[in-house]
């Protein structure tokens, strides 16, 4: 019964955090270089973000699970996290489609961490309220029920 | 015909088995701590057993030999792609496996129908996946000289039904965070990066294809 009451959601932080951080090694860093040098560091620019985005994620995630914070305390900052990591990653992909000729899917890993930690955030969120909702138990009507004779 | 290894030793490939090892390692450990608490065992068992062969399995595809065939290379080449075709289609078989213990795992403690859709969803998808690979390798070969224009095809097929394996373990994942296991989310978690990952792959490389022939 124990760990049906303990909150496991810091998991999915957990994961996106791993994918974020992920990002970096997704594309080969060398072949951009090789193609063109600036390309190459506006790219390495454009994943620093989901870095820091993905390192938020683990940190948050652990604490949690230390029990040093709570999910409510530490939900802002995974939701700024996870959109940051979502719009930087279909930004660099308008860039691409702009400069490279063709909406080059850039940063799959980003864009994946942060859409699963926004979907277990709301599927959640959806879970607690519809449990908050049941909690209170239903009165019975006045009238009907009691004066019916047996 | 070029016979080299399948895992090529890289920054991206380290990775990327490390985190196919994580996932392999998450079901192993989420089948232990429910040994813990629960009562039939038959399928937590079942599930310990296939994350172990799944984890030999990764373990051993950096020995495994990878194939490359040119257009014009002659037809006794092939029963070694074959052989090749089957060997990398195991884990698809033992997937389906895994879907449905997955499944009975479910059934066994939570009455509750809607878990069962995403177990559905990913053996279909896994067995949809398997026969179709099967088949259209079989093609590849008897229309080895049009490659080029059946391949648009073949990755739209492909991405169909990857898409049905996706939403499966979708299902899957919503489920786990509504049992509140934290191992079952990682593992489905990273399970679905990696699928999702996959498919984005597949779908960029259908509009490449899309837009130089088309």
């Amino acid at each position: 019964m124990e760990n049906n009451e303990r909150n496991n959601i810091y998991a999915v932080a957990f994961v996106g955090g791993i994918l974020c951080i992920f990002s970096f090694f997704d594309f080969d860093i060398l072949s951009f270089f090789n193609f063109n040098l600036i390309l190459g560091l506006i790219l390495l620019l454009f994943i620093l973000p989901h870095i820091i985005c993905g390192i938020i994620m683990i940190y948050s995630a652990i604490r949690i699970k230390l029990g040093q914070k709570t999910w409510n305390e530490q939900k802002v900052k995974l939701l700024i996290s996870s959109w940051l990591a979502i719009g930087v990653s279909l930004g660099a992909s308008i860039f691409m489609l702009i400069f490279v000729g063709y909406f080059m899917l850039f940063n799959r890993f980003g864009l994946i961490g942060g859409f699963l930690t926004l979907l277990g955030y709301y599927y959640h969120k959806h879970l607690t309220k519809s449990e908050k909702l049941s909690d209170p138990p239903l009165t019975p009507e006045k009238g009907n029920s009691d004066s019916i004779p047996l | 015909m070029t016979l080299t290894f399948y895992w090529e030793p890289s920054l991206y490939s380290f990775f990327f088995t490390a985190l196919i090892i994580f996932k392999n390692i998450a079901l192993i450990l989420y089948a232990r701590s429910r040994k813990k608490t629960e009562d039939r065992l038959k399928y937590t068992n079942l599930l310990l057993v296939l994350g172990i062969i799944r984890l030999i399995y990764t373990v051993i595809s950096f020995f495994l030999p990878g194939i490359r065939l040119s257009y014009f290379s002659p037809l006794s080449e092939y029963f070694m792609f074959y052989f090749i075709v089957i060997l990398y289609n195991l884990p698809l078989i033992l997937e389906v496996f895994f879907g449905v213990v997955l499944l009975l795992h479910f059934s066994n403690y939570q009455r509750d129908k809607k878990a069962l859709v995403g177990p559905i969803l990913f053996i279909d998808a896994i067995m949809n996946i398997l026969i179709f690979n099967i088949s259209s390798n079989y093609i590849y070969v008897f229309e080895r000289f049009l490659y080029n224009e059946t391949y648009g095809l073949y990755l739209m097929v492909h991405l169909i039904f990857r898409s049905i394996l996706v939403v499966g373990l979708l299902f899957i994942f919503l489920y786990s965070i509504k049992l509140n296991k934290d191992f079952l989310i990682m593992f489905c978690g990273i399970f679905l990066g990696v699928e999702l990952a996959y498919f984005f792959n597949v779908l960029n490389a259908v509009i490449i294809e899309f837009t130089i022939f088309w």
